[in-house]
């Protein structure tokens, strides 16, 4: 096979990869902040159950996560559902990174001085003024680094969807390397996941140098 | 403020505690650290719910306390009204880092009071004007002195045009050099007739600008009076034995 082959076919896995990193952002981000503020609740029973969904979830492999996602409807309803395999992979990626940035949301939130809070209410701000315009913006900036570590992170757990027989870029990598038994597969892989987390980091350091006119 | 009481799980910091300020009037509020102070102001800006007592501001009632117990609250809507009437000046300054000095200054006016943008921008500049940081208003808190940071809290509480402004020991975050600017706004302020009530350790300020000194120990009022009484010839043990420190 030649290289350009290679190239062209580890092509579709990449396409595939980058398609489960931008859907899993896609809901896990919003996601998160929604498990941060059940996290908050003045509920204790809501309150208990998100703390266990978290645990859960930070708390057993991803692997195990997507195989339970995946078989869970079938061995506990029996449903079997058609074209499952996707929704199954998203399911599992979405909600794992949904209790991980709920947390690093949540750690942002608390490192905001309660004066914030108390200067808004007495200028009369209503409740959720005070969240979007002066607490949320300080959030972003404090979190930034997490939230990269994390991203980060995503990109190279992508490759577990072969969990799922899925075939990103990493197992048609793998693929191709054993049927042409060559590590030329390896090496494009490597080279396209650092490419990408460079991407990643350098974009992340311009969104903290706009944050960065105050500190 | 009429017999306000404030407990803090078993411990009880406000005890029976009434005030009345008129239009016009500067109150000063001195006494030693625990006393209350800090709590009075808290629960008068709502900051604090009171478990007993009054709280009106001009001819609205915020709180009253039936015959029977626990002080019960008007509805927020209604509280939200009476928010506009005061403002607080906290210790810590507390300004929004994200924001200019401007944006600080004008962003309430505009997004709680619904005043049009330009004539906040105007006015706001007027007051920073006022506070001599014209000059500083696109510049970000985090690249003030102290002194200046307060002088844009005072600036930020004025914007909302309050009948009543309170300061929250103002200046203590402050090292004495810094002091005198806020004290110097304090004063002109004063002179401009603002209401205002001042908890603060200055005690020369405070007997030179109030026209009413409240000495507080131990959640309650030991004396109150005219500035020259209080600090001239205190009628209590208490007083005396308080001021004594800030007698060399």
């Amino acid at each position: 096979m030649s290289f350009s082959t290679m190239l062209s076919t580890m092509g579709v896995g990449m396409l595939r990869t980058c398609g489960i990193f931008f859907l899993t952002l896609l809901f896990s981000l919003p996601l998160g902040m929604v498990v941060m503020l059940l996290r908050r609740s003045r509920f204790a029973l809501v309150r208990g159950i998100t703390k266990i969904y978290i645990a859960v979830m930070r708390g057993t492999p991803l692997m195990l996560q997507l195989l339970a996602w995946y078989f869970g409807p079938y061995y506990l309803f029996g449903w079997s559902i058609r074209g499952y395999r996707f929704t199954a992979i998203l399911l599992g990626f979405a909600m794992n990174y949904a209790a991980y940035f709920a947390e690093i949301y949540r750690g942002g939130m608390e490192a905001i001085p309660a004066g914030q809070y108390e200067a808004a209410a007495v200028l009369g701000y209503s409740r959720s003024q005070t969240f979007f315009k002066i607490i949320l913006p300080q959030v972003v900036k404090t979190i930034l680094p997490s939230v990269t570590n994390e991203v980060i992170t995503l990109v190279k757990d992508t490759s577990l969807a072969f969990t799922l027989a899925y075939n990103e870029m990493f197992s048609l990598a793998k693929q191709i390397a054993a049927s042409q038994t060559s590590f030329m597969p390896f090496v494009i892989a490597g080279v396209f996941y650092f490419a990408a987390n460079y991407a990643v980091a350098f974009g992340m350091e311009r969104r903290e140098k706009a944050c960065n006119y105050y500190s | 403020m009429r017999n306000i009481r404030k407990s803090f799980g078993g411990l009880e910091v406000l005890k029976d505690i009434s005030l009345q300020v008129d239009r016009g009037e500067v109150v000063s509020v001195i006494g030693p650290s625990g006393s209350g102070k800090s709590t009075l102001l808290r629960c008068a800006t709502f900051l604090e719910t009171i478990d007993a007592g009054e709280i009106r501001y001009m001819d609205k009632s915020a709180v009253t306390t039936p015959a029977d117990g626990a002080a019960v609250y008007a509805p927020a809507a209604e509280l939200r009204e009476i928010k506009r009437y005061f403002g607080l000046v906290f210790q810590q300054f507390h300004l929004f880092p994200h924001y200019s000095v401007l944006k600080n200054v004008m962003d309430a006016p505009v997004h709680v009071q619904g005043r049009p943008k330009e004539e906040a921008r105007a006015e706001a500049m007027e007051l920073l004007a006022k506070m001599d940081l014209a000059a500083r208003a696109d510049a970000y808190p985090c690249q003030l002195s102290g002194g200046q940071q307060q002088r844009v809290a005072i600036a930020r509480a004025l914007a909302l045009k309050p009948e009543i402004l309170f300061f929250d020991e103002p200046t203590s975050a402050l090292d004495p050099e810094l002091t005198g600017e806020v004290l110097r706004v304090i004063r002109q302020l004063a002179e401009d007739k603002m209401t205002m009530v001042v908890v603060t350790h200055e005690m020369p300020f405070a007997r030179a600008v109030s026209n009413r000194v409240i000495f507080m120990d131990k959640g309650v009022i030991v004396e109150q009076g005219d500035p020259e009484q209080v600090f001239g010839a205190p009628s209590q043990e208490r007083t005396k034995q308080f001021l004594r420190n800030y007698q060399r």
